[in-house]
């Protein structure tokens, strides 16, 4: 499977990585309209994430920052925000 | 109203395996391994301490997998008809012994010393979206047992009279012999279910290692491989996606020999990304709970395209039939009717009982049967939605949002996701106030609330399209927009139980 001929949208929809950028890109990513989704959602219980959006997510993730993630470090993300930090924090990483 | 009971025909097998080699390893688990000598005690005494209900029934609704299978040898022992209880079954408002009873007609339930083989009574979402409890007997799934080994016989050296005799539970020490071939088979299917069921009887009934897992945990499956030595398993698909993720490029799995998908659709590039980091041969199979297990199976070291896009050649006993086409011309997928011996004999919905035809049961599924005798699936005749292994129902979701002040008509369809060999499931509404239409959000936290399935895009129409009939159908321009932004899924996909 080739994450980038899946989830090229996903890596445009979150180039950018401002926390409003990036809840603009899930929104877009997921069907949701503008301005839906706020930095405080939890994934499961406010957004009803289930089992194949997670996957989703992980593969969108993924193939921005350009490594596999270990999907446990993901474990402790519930919020939008939380995830926007792991990935913020990924990035600057690989740039270093 | 209690009985006399007496062993059950799987309970008599599973005693001559456990006396036969009682320090053999039974089940395996991260928590700890049991031999069948254990096994035979742990399960003799709890069959015992359960001797004394008052009703021919016992429910098995033990939460640990470990526990679990002790119940159901406990339950084979015991002669007792066993209900296994789930989520499903108690979304279906029949949970309780009392509700289930009063479904099934006295000759199916039976009162008095009993003639009869002892009932299984599994919880599905089946192929209507529907809860639905699906009432087989110890003999039918006997004969399931006989389907599943057939898929070895020719490693096993097995003739038509063994198969018959395994299917008719009176398989001897010889037969004994050639099924025990040091197997150490994981379920990735909680044991609840017909394919968890089916694991099951393939290991403890020929004196095999079943490994057992929290199929809800990746992780945990994929360290149980490598600390269990598993040698064989089965997963539903997204449950594969996950493992993937979650072993990265990872190391080889050295004692996995092979992988059968199951749950849903298999992605043929899946598959072949799943043999290649986990170094076993991956096979997928059709079946379904009212059919016993599986009917159909790709056969091991067969050429990949064929294991990948085929659902496999029909297991010997078991007859396909395709309905005959519209027109002389028409060559395209037709809906399936299978007929097995391990059939249900009915189903119980809505708190009532319906007796299933005893020779052939449709499936709702369309196919084909290609040059190699193989069968190809094409998806269902019918609206229901397949996304993370479960059947849903898009009517159900309908029903709940036409409820809503909001929404004037709404039509839910599943389109193809992302991840192939998923759905999505997309509502068009026709919103009361276009100036201030619903939201996603806003269903979401609705469907929630009221413990439905979610539905992942929303279309605001000013009207639903129509077909000639009157009848709402799915925008023409949804599958083209959505497929703009997925890959397509692929027209030839497996389909196994949920």
């Amino acid at each position: 499977m080739n994450p980038v001929e899946i989830h090229a949208e996903g890596q445009a929809a979150i180039a950018g990585i401002t926390l409003a950028e990036f809840c603009r890109g899930l929104e877009s990513y997921f069907g949701f309209g503008p301005f839906e989704i706020d930095p405080d959602d939890e994934l499961a219980a406010d957004l009803g994430f289930d089992s194949v959006m997670y996957v989703e997510l992980v593969l969108m993730l993924e193939e921005a920052a350009g490594h596999t993630l270990s999907e446990q470090a993901l474990d402790s993300l519930r919020t939008v925000d939380d995830v926007w930090l792991f990935f913020r924090e990924m990035l600057l990483a690989a740039k270093l | 109203m209690s009985s006399t009971r007496c062993i059950s025909a799987s309970g008599q097998l599973f005693r001559e395996v456990a006396t036969r080699w009682p320090d053999a390893i039974a089940i395996a688990s991260l928590a700890g391994d049991l031999s069948y000598g254990d096994l035979l005690r742990d399960a003799h005494h709890r069959a015992a301490g359960s001797s004394e209900a008052s009703d021919d029934w016992w429910t098995l609704d033990q939460a640990e997998p470990m526990d679990l299978a002790v119940e159901v040898v406990a339950g084979w022992l015991s002669g007792r008809d066993l209900l296994f209880e789930s989520p499903l079954s108690m979304s279906a408002g029949e949970t309780g012994l009392a509700s289930l009873a009063l479904a099934l007609p006295p000759d199916v339930s039976g009162v008095g010393p009993k003639d009869r083989s002892p009932l299984r009574v599994f919880y599905t979402s089946g192929t209507t979206g529907t809860p639905k409890g699906v009432v087989h007997t110890d003999a039918s799934l006997l004969a399931g047992l006989a389907l599943t080994v057939s898929v070895q016989a020719e490693l096993l050296s097995l003739s038509l009279e063994d198969l018959q005799a395994i299917r008719s539970g009176q398989y001897d020490s010889r037969t004994w012999d050639r099924l025990r071939i040091g197997i150490r088979l994981l379920s990735g299917m909680s044991l609840r279910t017909i394919s968890g069921y089916t694991i099951l009887q393939r290991t403890l009934l020929t004196g095999e290692t079943l490994v057992i897992v929290d199929t809800t945990d990746h992780r945990s499956i994929n360290a149980t491989l490598d600390r269990c030595h598993v040698t064989s398993m089965s997963i539903p698909g997204i449950v594969a996606q996950r493992m993937l993720i979650d072993r990265g490029t990872g190391n080889t799995v050295t004692s996995l020999m092979a992988a059968g998908f199951g749950g849903g659709p298999v992605d043929p590039r899946l598959a072949e990304r799943f043999e290649d980091v986990f170094g076993c041969e991956v096979a997928v199979g059709y079946g379904m709970t009212e059919l016993g297990g599986p009917v159909a199976m790709s056969m091991p070291g067969a050429p990949s395209d064929l294991r990948w896009t085929t659902v496999g050649k029909p297991l010997p006993g078991v007859r396909l039939r395709l309905e005959e086409p519209a027109s002389i011309s028409d060559e395209g997928p037709r809906a399936l009717s299978v007929s097995s011996p391990a059939m249900a004999i009915g189903v119980v919905e809505r708190g009532a009982f319906r007796r299933l035809d005893a020779e052939w049961f449709s499936t709702g599924d369309s196919g084909l049967i290609d040059e190699n005798g193989a069968l190809r699936l094409h998806g269902r005749t019918s609206r229901v939605v397949i996304r993370g292994g479960r059947c849903i129902d898009p009517e159900r979701l309908e029903a709940y949002l036409r409820t809503d002040p909001a929404v004037v008509s709404v039509r839910v369809d599943g389109v193809p996701s992302r991840l192939q060999g998923e759905e999505d499931l997309v509502a068009m509404v026709v919103p009361q106030n276009p100036g201030a239409p619903p939201t996603l959000r806003d269903f979401r936290a609705s469907l929630r609330n009221a413990g439905l399935e979610q539905i992942h895009r929303l279309q605001l129409v000013a009207s639903l399209p129509s077909t000639a009939d009157g009848a709402s159908s799915m925008a023409p321009g949804l599958h083209a927009a959505q497929s703009s932004v997925s890959r397509p899924i692929e027209k030839d996909l497996g389909d196994q139980d949920a």
